[in-house]
């Protein structure tokens, strides 16, 4: 009976590597290892001819064919391409994310069996463009995503289920307050949460989608090639395949710096080499303003909750790089207390992610819910509108950041001249009261209106957010007493039946109905 | 609650796991200081400081004479197959040391160490069992037992599958195969699993063969075509070769995933890039995988058993990712092979589970300890006797191979001469009926009989094999009070002082500060040694004739071998066969405290009984040392040659040195003549 349940799995896709979860028969989560042995596989494809290869072996091709290999592509989930060009072909990050996902599913079946329904994590910090193109990403490597939740949060949950809090027994009366800060490969989230019981609140988030480990590396790369530059005068950065080689051992020399004080980096180009030594206290000052940045918003997140220090209870720490020491000091100085690293640093948002999944399965089997997660919002979401006062596009937000999810808002704007039939309503996430400086969504129109509106005739604008963080909108012109549900028409996204022929290359799989 | 943590331990050849059981009965892999699952089984020497994982393996590219690795192939030799810092070194220091390590990480993991159980193939015989169990001794590790790897990684596959528990979801038998190709060994092995139920059937394998010998095959591949292109041999520099296997081991990798790589050869400032095919790998190593089919039918064969009646055919190991291995196993058998455990932990959490149920039945908690293990023994035992056929000497089986433990066998054997006053016994284990190809694991002797014993009286010998592997030898004389008791305990075989000294030296407090003071033992001249040993002409069993002597005096060094040989000192020598000195290089002779019991006072019954006498002259099975003698001395004409050939080379080079320089700088060289 066992064998035939669904098993409940959860995908950690992150910047640099991945992590695959599932629960076992007793319900309790464990990462997979990939056919190679590992619990993480490196998130790199190599495309290499018609072949394609995810995981340490692209990750160490690398070093001799870096144009043919595609790293960091979370870092450009959102965009319409990917920054590199592969074998003269421009990808959708995504279709790079799916192609992951697919050698993820593929060595996952290979010990639990075939599989289709997933949780993917996301950073917090996602906004809602980045979420759709990880779904379709999903939706591409054959995948049904029954959810898609926040790294911090799943974090947590994990967390959470290794304290016991997930039991009835072991569920804590007294709420805990819980600072998650998390620091991935690519990515920097940090979310400050409520556990009450079984319950997940997230309080508030905040975070960099574009400061990760890899960051530390570069910096790694720099005071090596620089070194290189002034012995040998030549740059290694210049050529694509002595960087990439020198990034290998930089990252390898980062770990290094964990446990000892000093690493040495080897460095070839041109024929010429070097032996580069570099101190932990060297790295740390080329650093400080990476860690800075990590600690403003980690201040930042903690007074948008309306907390201070004394109330938070736990200061859980998440994602490969904070093994640095540089991170616990830096913590530990900012909040007074000792930083918490008892969850596996690498594992615990796969492992999280795979209790969510178990959570929505048991849900679907009509089983109560053993744990509850309420999200906020990481973005606030608006329309574009034109201020009457100065005529300039202002960002009207219906959605602030911060507000616990599933919301609806509502907001009334109103028409701009007499008889106006269509309206287009660009969606923005972001900040800033400047309509420019946030990031466009997308757009959906509303077409023949009633004749003979008159000027500022009332618009109703209501957005629906949902715990995954995907948006549907709806429009309502009140005098028309017509409802407009409008699909939004995301910037850089890709069609349906590109997703389709993706999805038909990548896993061999048909179409679905799938939105 | 002060709840005994099971902790298992994969000691393995090239990389090495800890695995332990949490509260809520799940099994749980240790992660080392570094970070990661996988501590490689390498040993660094440092000048001030002991190294093990992958810093030592890193060094294995630069300061490749300090460091160890793959040991455990050496494990039954008396030292390792090169001296470190000019000191040899048994082979169980080195693995104490990696044991060690991973001691320190269980304590920073779970903040204490509890009693561990270690596992190690199937077909290492009771020596090398014994010496695992010594190194765990010497890392100040508490044994709990010593498992074998496959039945180890059936555990962790019956744990997946709920067969640890009699309640558990499968009520059917399954016979499964378990195909454990690790590091550098490789074991075959067959279980039964049932609920509640996991028993051994039959196990084979092979201590010489893993994915280091694919790795040295494909470094021998690149090494030559450097030579080919550059001249140089980097097998002759030991920092190049060991620099060419680590490209080699990452080209293997790559070429699991991948149908070409390419590995770099660099030495003394030339490179060569090789590429490799898939297809290359696999016919370079075909023998090696014919090997490993070859074991694998022969123990289908030995259990009677055909494909047909297995139900899954479990990989193990992490050389079972080669694509080669699987297709063969997939050709041979029709069966999909297994993937369901992680090959590279299942045999930690293997060894945690049995841990457990160790530590269960310890405390009585049946409800914990709901599943049986039955094991059987890989190596048939026996002990050494005189065919009356023939005359010659041979190895008479007690317990043959793959019999269930625990076991228990009685032989009839008599003795050789009238009047014989001593009975030398001999246990070997082996399969060969030539005593000099087995492994004598053990001596003891019956003394003082009474005078006028005729010619042929019984003598009867008891093997008993627990499941822990432990066996008591027991000789009894009929009609006298002579009897002969030998416990071949895993605890003993090496002598108490010896693991004594070895462990102080290993460390036994914590933190690595300890290590230093090994390095002085081990690298500085406070060796213990064994005094009979040491000195040869001093000792009183050595024997007298027969040339063995230069083998004898390559025993020197560490005494850790030495031979408790107190309480036969006072024998007559002649009435005795000689204590055998160790064999340089060759396995072990571990004799183990013999307590021949003297009782006056017999009545001695005269009666013939025709069995086979246990010899007890001064004749000796010849032994073969695998290790050469050094060699006396050169021949003098072949001196004289050298000598002769050595002149007439420098004369020629400083000649042909002048005029080159004559010709390149004429007026600084005039020609001398």
């Amino acid at each position: 009976m066992t064998r035939e349940t669904i098993p409940a799995v959860g995908i950690d896709l992150g910047t640099t590597f991945s992590a695959v979860a599932k629960l076992d028969e007793r319900g309790l989560p464990l990462t997979l290892v990939n056919a190679e042995g590992d619990h993480l596989t490196p998130s790199v494809v190599l495309f290499d001819g018609d072949d394609v290869i995810v995981g340490k072996e692209a990750l160490k091709a690398i070093a001799v064919e870096a144009p043919r290999v595609a790293e960091c592509s979370k870092r450009d989930v959102g965009h319409r391409a990917f920054h590199k060009t592969l074998q003269g072909k421009k990808y959708p990050p995504e279709v790079i994310e799916a192609f992951i996902l697919d050698k993820l599913r593929r060595d996952a079946q290979l010990q639990i069996g075939p599989f289709s329904k997933v949780v993917i994590t996301v950073p917090a910090y996602f906004d809602e463009v980045r979420r759709k193109a990880t779904q379709d990403a999903g939706y591409m490597a054959g995948f049904e995503v029954l959810d898609i939740i926040n790294e911090p949060t799943a974090a947590a949950v994990a967390f959470g289920f290794q304290q016991g809090y997930l039991n009835e027994e072991g569920s804590t009366s007294e709420p805990q307050h819980v600072l998650v800060y998390d620091l991935g490969g690519g990515t920097f989230d940090v979310t400050v949460m409520e556990i009450r019981g079984t319950e997940f609140i997230a309080l508030a988030t905040d975070g960099d989608v574009r400061l990760g480990g890899y960051d530390w590396d570069q910096r790694l790369v720099d005071i090596a090639a620089e070194s290189f530059l002034r012995r040998h005068k030549f740059d290694p950065r210049e050529d694509p395949i002595a960087a990439g080689k020198l990034w290998r051992e930089c990252e390898d020399a980062k770990r290094t710096l964990s446990v000892r004080s000093k690493a040495a980096v080897a460095c070839d180009h041109k024929g010429c080499s070097a032996r580069i030594e570099i101190t932990r206290r060297q790295f740390e000052e080329a650093t400080l303003d990476l860690l800075d940045r990590t600690r403003f918003t980690t201040a930042q997140s903690l007074k948008a909750a309306g907390l201070d220090w004394s109330d938070i209870d736990r200061l859980l720490l998440v994602g490969g790089s904070i093994r640095m020491p540089m991170v616990h000091a830096m913590l530990r100085q900012l909040s007074g207390k000792e930083p918490d690293a008892s969850v596996a640093a690498d594992e615990a948002v796969a492992l999280g992610a795979s209790l969510h999944a178990g959570l929505i399965l048991a849900q679907r089997q009509g089983n109560p819910p053993t744990f509850t997660i309420k999200n906020v919002n990481s973005h606030s979401l608006g329309v574009v509108g034109v201020d009457p006062l100065t005529g300039r596009r202002r960002n009207g937000t219906l959605i602030p950041r911060n507000t616990p999810l599933p919301v609806t808002a509502k907001r009334t704007f109103k028409t701009r001249k007499e008889n106006q039939r269509s309206i287009l309503v660009e969606i923005v996430e972001g900040e800033s009261p400047s309509a420019d400086d946030c990031t466009r969504i997308g757009k959906c129109s509303v077409r023949r209106l009633p004749e003979n509106m008159p000027a500022q005739s009332p618009v109703d604008v209501l957005f629906h957010y949902e715990p995954n963080g995907r948006l549907k909108v709806r429009v309502i012109v009140p005098g028309a007493d017509r409802q407009i549900a409008t699909e939004i028409v995301r910037e850089n996204s890709l069609a349906k039946e590109h997703l389709d022929g993706w999805r038909k290359f990548i896993c061999g799989l048909e179409p679905t109905e799938y939105r | 609650m002060t709840r005994e943590i099971p902790i298992g331990i994969d000691l393995g050849t090239t990389f090495s796991a800890v695995s332990y059981i949490d509260h809520a009965g799940h099994t749980l892999v240790i992660r080392n200081a570094e970070g990661e699952i996988l501590t490689p089984s390498v040993v660094l020497f440092g000048e001030n400081e002991v190294i093990v994982g992958k810093e030592a393996r890193n060094a294995a590219a630069v300061q490749p004479d300090l460091v160890a690795q793959w040991v455990k192939r050496d494990m039954g030799s008396p030292f390792y197959t090169r001296p470190i810092h000019g000191q040899k070194l048994p082979p169980e220091v080195i693995q104490g040391c990696i044991l060690r390590k991973l001691k320190l990480d269980i304590q920073r993991t779970l903040g204490r160490v509890d009693r561990v159980v270690v596992t190690v193939p199937a077909y290492f015989d009771e020596i090398r069992r014994k010496g695992t169990a010594d190194a765990a001794e010497m890392a100040g590790l508490k044994i709990l037992d010593i498992v074998n790897e496959p039945t180890a990684a059936a555990l962790a596959f019956g744990e997946t599958l709920g067969y640890l528990s009699p309640t558990g979801a499968p009520q059917k038998e399954m016979t499964i195969f378990a195909y454990d190709l690790g590091g550098g060994t490789f074991d075959a092995t067959l279980l039964k699993l049932a609920p509640g139920d996991i028993r051994t059937l039959a196990t084979d394998g092979d201590v010489m063969l893993g994915g280091h010998d694919w790795d040295l095959r494909l470094a021998d591949f690149a090494a030559d075509a450097f030579q080919k292109q550059h001249g140089l041999d980097p097998r002759k520099n030991p920092a190049a070769m060991n620099r060419t296997l680590a490209a080699a081991v990452e080209a293997k990798h790559t070429l699991s995933a991948r149908v070409r790589a390419s590995l770099r050869v660099e030495m003394a400032g030339r490179a060569s890039e090789v590429q490799i095919t898939r297809e290359q790998l696999e016919e370079m190593t075909a023998d090696l995988l014919e090997r490993t089919s070859y074991t694998t039918r022969q123990l289908l064969a030995a259990a009677g058993l055909e494909w047909k009646d297995i139900d899954r055919l479990l990989l193990v190991g992490g050389s079972t990712r080669m694509p080669m291995v699987v297709n063969a196993l997939r050709r041979m058998s029709g069966l999909e092979p297994d993937h369901t455990v992680n090959p590279d932990e299942a045999v930690a959490r293997g060894a945690a589970l049995y841990a457990g149920y160790l530590l269960a039945k310890e405390s009585g908690d049946v409800r914990k300890a709901a599943f049986e293990i039955t094991n059987v023994n890989s190596h048939s035992l026996g002990v050494e006797g005189i065919d009356p056929d023939t005359l010659r000497k041979k190895n008479f089986v007690l317990i043959p191979r793959n019999t269930s433990l625990p076991a228990k066998a009685t032989e009839r054997f008599s003795t050789k001469m009238e009047g014989q006053r001593s009975i030398v016994l001999r246990v070997l284990e082996g399969e060969s009926t030539i005593p000099g190809e087995c492994t004598a694991i053990g001596r003891t002797a019956i003394r003082d009989l009474p005078a006028g014993l005729i010619k042929g009286w019984p003598i009867d010998v008891t093997f008993e094999y627990g499941s822990n592997g432990r066996l008591s030898v027991h000789a009894v004389v009929p009609g006298t009070s002579h009897e002969a008791k030998l416990d071949l305990e895993r605890d003993s075989g090496m002598t108490r002082e010896g693991i004594e000294q070895w462990k102080r030296s290993v460390g036994e407090a914590a933190g690595f500060n300890s290590f230093e003071s090994m390095l002085q033992d081990v690298l500085g001249i406070n060796i213990p040694l064994a005094p009979s040993i040491e000195n040869p002409e001093a000792s009183p069993l050595r024997a007298p004739t027969d040339g063995r002597s230069a083998g004898a005096t390559e025993c020197s060094g560490p005494g850790v071998r030495a031979y408790d040989s107190a309480p036969l000192d006072d024998s007559p020598a002649e009435k005795l066969s000689p204590i055998p000195p160790c064999k340089p290089g060759a396995s072990a002779l571990r004799t183990f405290a013999a307590k021949p019991q003297s009782l006056a006072g017999a009545a001695p019954l005269w009666e013939e009984a025709e069995h086979i006498p246990v010899e007890n002259t001064v004749e000796f099975a010849p032994e073969k040392p695998n290790g050469k003698p050094p060699s006396a001395g050169m021949s003098l004409s072949r001196v004289l040659f050298n000598a002769i050939g050595f002149a007439v080379f420098s004369a020629f080079g400083l000649a042909l040195g002048y005029a080159i320089l004559h010709y390149i700088m004429p007026d600084k060289f005039k020609w001398p003549w």
